[in-house]
């Protein structure tokens, strides 16, 4: 069998943090996450449905999200996410790791 | 979220597939929806639906199990595909497995199922020590004093009876009964399936009270729970039921026969030993203990022996001292030692079961070699898409072990089948044993077998995966990729199993040679229309003064039954065993060579006996009733005469014994036809007949103790064997009697191995046939279809059909050959190894001859299909698919 985990370890570890931060707000659906996260970034950062809804069952299985369908503004049946305790705790891990390695990488590149 | 909601997270999609799948392709859709109504002019952002749905599934499972059962699906869609092929795999596998389930249920009934007890690898029979048979019997005051030996958490007691009439409900019948002390069944570890078990209170009061077995509570009260309290007799006496013992226990012999206990005091009531009449031959008690924790049977047996010397050695001097040994699959019976007997022969069944699953797995082989090269291109294809060499080689391991799943299922039908038919060959205490179920142990063995078979079989396919190209196959437009390369693998595979069935076939021939060989053996006697008795007086009021005294009433008695043309009395009867002497004798005018042993079986007999058993008589008189006081006398067999007497007058001669207390010396009256009394297999020895009534007198100096009671009945011998139990029961009641036997079943019962081994393995021989005939027609009809455009081309060229035909019938009949040559070897070497089991062979290439034509015959017969398919090729057709 292959190895399926993507092979950059930041970029599904940052994949995570971003859907994690994204839910504090609310339950969101899918689409809703991915638009925020791109106009947060000013459309910098680029979700596809592919990366994402690979990350959001990871995190349900992980248990730090769990997910219920309802009702969504448009009338449409959506699926929507909520953040969990444990993945609220899992967040402030992953925001002070992310902050040591943005720092660190600043370092190197002389900016900090 | 709790683990078990994670878990149940992880389930979702291999348990609710369909509405995962509906679900994300809804979530799925929103997302466009949603995406294509804030960006008409659509964007960048669609990705392949597919790859997620997968992507998605992936990332949820428990992977593996997802892709196992993703595999199963896809194994069974393509076996399904091809019906023809998947049939002929799952038969020749189940045939394979079943072979193998079936002669390991009957080795595990027969050598390794321990007894219904509580850890039956505890208990210890105690035996005398000694250069003499195994004797197991021991007196009450023996038992006393062993009692208090160490060692030993417990030590019981269990005496018997012979036959005793029974009358339990309905049933009127003969049983034997056990007589057992307080402590039998708690040694055991037993508990009753309704009332109560015999317990030491029921033992000190000596009160009549009776455990049945199972199969006397069914027979007599129904499984009526109120057959607790219910009186039944023995021999007379009132004895009053206390409880049913648990279904599984049949006693502690190892071929059961349980079917009534009572408390050891008890048992004189019912005909049995006094328990306290002291001295060493008087009490016939079996001694049954448990090991105490941490005892080994070598420690309990050095500690019993050391308290047996020192309590009863002395009274017995040359009685030596006990060992014990353990029973954790029953007593052997010493008249009928199913372990000895059957325990080698189950084994090279084993072997050869063995020899056929090798020959099914070799059959799977070859196809799913021609499976794997006809998907060649398919594996190619995948390849070469991206799928990697483990899924692919993973995805084939998992057909593989689909089919052996199903064969393994196949095979224990057949198993289950096969069991029952077997099941009457066996002689009766074995039948009983074996039972026969399907049992937790025999699945798992199945399950072993199959697991062996996939590492097998499957091994083919994987290798012939791992090695395929990806260019090859696809450019080649999938022809003739294999017609040289690996086209050895199943060549060789199908003449190793040609030469495998010539060995089955071999066996088979020959076992099949012994039975009737056997069969057709003239014992010397005539076997039809006997019924024995055994009477035995030890530990009765008859055996001081022996049973001579009685022996004039039985037989009167005996004669006159309705259906009774004759009746006798001796200690041994042909097949049907029996005692004897054994003394040493010097024969007049015959000089011993140096160290000859000059020991000669006695056998007395009453007058009348060798017309009865029909032994005839060749020389001289029979018995008469003058004889009982007159000079002594003696007849022998013609074996006697050659060896002792050859070229005299053997009438007259006289025989010198230094046995019993002092020399006889015995005159020749009679010489009678060799008769076989131990085994049809063995030619008679020298042996000679001395009157009964003159038995203690002459040459023993020992009272007659134990007889065999011989009618030769004119029809129905039944309906006669109850009447003559009863006419043993009213001259003789305080005799131990076991039987009637007809002499007949004896017969077939000394016959039971050899036809147990001559009916397998003609089936083995059948199987691997079949098996091999398959094999070959797989492998010349795939070569075929491979060489079809090569057909066309010499067609074209001007080959006639017939010399096309003759291609393919040379290609089998090469293979057979071959076969047939790698397997005369082997089948000699077989031959040699059961030498031993065979009967009047001789060095015989009959069988290996006729194994071979057959096997030519195969091969003609299953490459006649492919050959016409081969004849049909239109070449023009054959070259167009270029």
């Amino acid at each position: 069998m292959t190895d399926r985990r993507p092979r950059n370890e930041l970029l599904a570890g940052t994949m995570d943090l971003l859907i994690l931060q994204t839910l504090t707000l609310g339950a969101l659906h899918g689409y809703a996450i991915a638009r925020h996260i791109e106009r947060r970034s000013q459309d910098t950062l680029r979700v596809e449905q592919g990366s994402l809804y690979p990350a959001l069952e990871r995190l349900q299985a992980k248990g730090w999200v769990t997910s219920a369908w309802a009702k969504s503004p448009t009338g449409r049946r959506a699926r929507y996410y909520t953040i969990t305790a444990s993945g609220r705790k899992r967040l402030g891990q992953k925001i002070s790791a992310f902050d040591q390695l943005a720092l660190a990488v600043s370092r190197v590149l002389g900016r900090a | 979220m709790s683990l078990l909601d994670a878990i149940r997270h992880r389930l979702r999609p291999l348990l609710r597939a369909r509405e995962f799948d509906r679900e994300t392709d809804e979530e799925f859709r929103h997302h466009l929806e949603l995406g294509a109504q804030e960006f008409p002019e659509g964007g960048p952002r669609f990705g392949s639906r597919a790859y997620y749905k997968e992507e998605r599934r992936r990332m949820t499972t428990l992977g593996w199990l997802d892709v196992l059962g993703q595999d199963l699906r896809y194994a069974w869609r393509s076996l399904r595909r091809t019906p023809g092929f998947t049939t002929v795999a799952v038969l020749s596998l189940a045939i394979g497995i079943g072979a193998n389930s079936a002669i390991f249920s009957l080795i595990y009934s027969i050598l390794l199922r321990p007894l219904p007890v509580s850890h039956p690898e505890r208990l210890v029979l105690v035996q005398h020590s000694g250069p003499d048979l195994p004797n197991d019997e021991f007196s009450y005051n023996e038992y006393r004093s062993l009692g208090a030996s160490a060692g030993l958490t417990s030590l019981t007691a269990l005496g018997g009876t012979g036959h005793v009439p029974i009358v339990a409900g309905p049933v009127h019948d003969a049983v034997g009964v056990d007589g057992v002390d307080g402590n039998f069944f708690p040694t055991l570890g037993l508990a009753a399936q309704v009332g109560r078990l015999i317990d030491p209170e029921d033992e000190r009061t000596r009160a009549p009270v009776a455990v049945i077995s199972d199969g006397l509570w069914a027979e007599s009260f129904h499984r009526a729970p109120a057959a607790v309290g219910s009186p039944i007799t023995l021999r007379g006496a009132v004895f009053t039921v206390i409880g049913v013992a648990p279904k599984s226990f049949q006693g502690l012999a190892y071929d059961g026969g349980f079917a009534v206990a009572i408390p050891l005091g008890t048992q004189a009531l019912v005909g049995g030993t006094p328990v306290e009449t002291g001295g060493a031959d008087s009490a016939a008690l079996q001694l049954v203990g448990r090991l105490a924790d941490g005892v080994t049977l070598a420690g309990a047996g050095t500690r019993l022996d050391a308290t047996y010397r020192s309590c009863c050695a002395p009274a017995a001097p040359d009685a030596g001292g006990v060992q014990v040994t353990g029973i954790a699959h029953g007593i052997p019976s010493w008249k009928f030692d199913v372990q000895a007997l059957f325990g080698r022969l189950l084994l090279e069944l084993l072997g050869a079961a063995g020899v056929v699953l090798l020959a099914a797995c070799a059959n799977l082989g070859t196809l799913l070699l021609a499976r794997a090269s006809a998907r060649e291109r398919e594996l190619a294809v995948r390849l070469s898409l991206g799928a990697s060499r483990g899924r692919l080689a993973g995805q084939l391991l998992v057909e593989s072990g689909l089919l052996a799943g199903l064969g393994a299922a196949a095979g224990l039908l057949l198993a289950h089948w096969a069991l029952r038919l077997i099941a009457h060959q066996l002689p009766g205490p074995v039948e009983d044993r074996a039972g026969l179920a399907v049992t937790g142990e025999v699945l798992l063995f199945t399950a072993a077998v199959a697991l062996l078979s996939v590492i097998l079989f499957g091994a083919v396919p994987l290798w012939r995966a791992t090695r395929t190209g990806l260019v090859g196959p696809l450019n080649e437009g999938g022809r003739a990729a294999t017609a040289r390369g690996a086209g050895w693998l199943d060549r060789s595979i199908v003449v190793a199993q040609i030469a495998l069935a010539l060995v089955l076939l071999n066996g088979a021939g020959l076992f099949v040679a012994t039975l009737r060989n056997l069969r057709s053996v003239s014992g010397g006697f005539s076997p039809e229309r006997h019924v024995s008795i055994e009477l035995d007086s030890r530990g009765t009021s008859y055996e001081s003064g022996g049973l001579a005294a009685l022996s004039d009433r039985l037989l009167a008695r005996a004669g006159r039954i309705p259906g009774v043309r004759s009746a006798a009395l001796s200690e041994a009867v042909p097949i049907f065993g029996g005692r004897g002497l054994n003394p040493v004798v010097s024969v007049e005018g015959y000089t011993p060579r140096q160290d000859e042993n000059m020991q000669c079986w006695f056998d007395p007999v009453t007058p009348g006996f060798f017309s009865t058993v029909g032994i005839a008589l060749r020389q001289g008189r029979d018995f008469t009733d003058g004889d009982r006081g007159a000079a002594p006398v003696a007849i022998v067999n013609e074996a006697f005469v050659r060896q002792y007497l050859s070229g005299r007058n053997p009438l007259g001669a006289t025989i010198r014994t230094a046995g019993g207390r002092d020399t006889s010396i015995l005159q020749i009256v009679g010489v009678v036809g060799d008769a076989r009394f131990t085994d049809l297999q063995v030619p008679a020895a020298p042996m000679a007949y001395l009157p009964l009534a003159q038995f203690q007198r002459i040459v023993s100096g020992r009272p007659l103790a134990v007889v065999t009671l011989t009618v030769r009945t004119a029809g129905d011998d039944r309906a006669l064997s109850a009447a003559l139990r009863n006419a043993v029961f009213d001259e003789a009641p305080a005799v131990q009697a076991y039987g009637p036997e007809s002499i007949e079943a004896s017969i077939d019962a000394s016959l039971s191995r050899q036809t147990l081994t001559a009916e397998l393995a003609a089936l083995f021989g059948a199987v691997a046939l079949i098996l091999a005939a398959i094999g070959l027609y797989g492998v010349v009809s795939y070569r075929v279809a491979r060489r079809t455009r090569e057909i066309g081309v010499r067609m074209a060229l001007g080959a006639a059909a017939p010399a096309v035909v003759w291609l393919v019938f040379r290609q089998a009949l090469v293979l057979v050959s071959l076969g047939v040559l790698v397997g005369v070897p082997l089948a000699f070497g077989i031959g040699r190894m059961i030498a031993a089991e065979l009967y009047g062979l001789g060095r015989n290439p009959f069988f290996l001859l006729g194994a071979g034509v057959l096997l030519l015959g195969v091969a003609v017969v299953a490459s006649a299909l492919p050959a016409r398919r081969a004849a049909r090729v239109d070449p023009l057709i054959a070259l167009r698919a270029e």
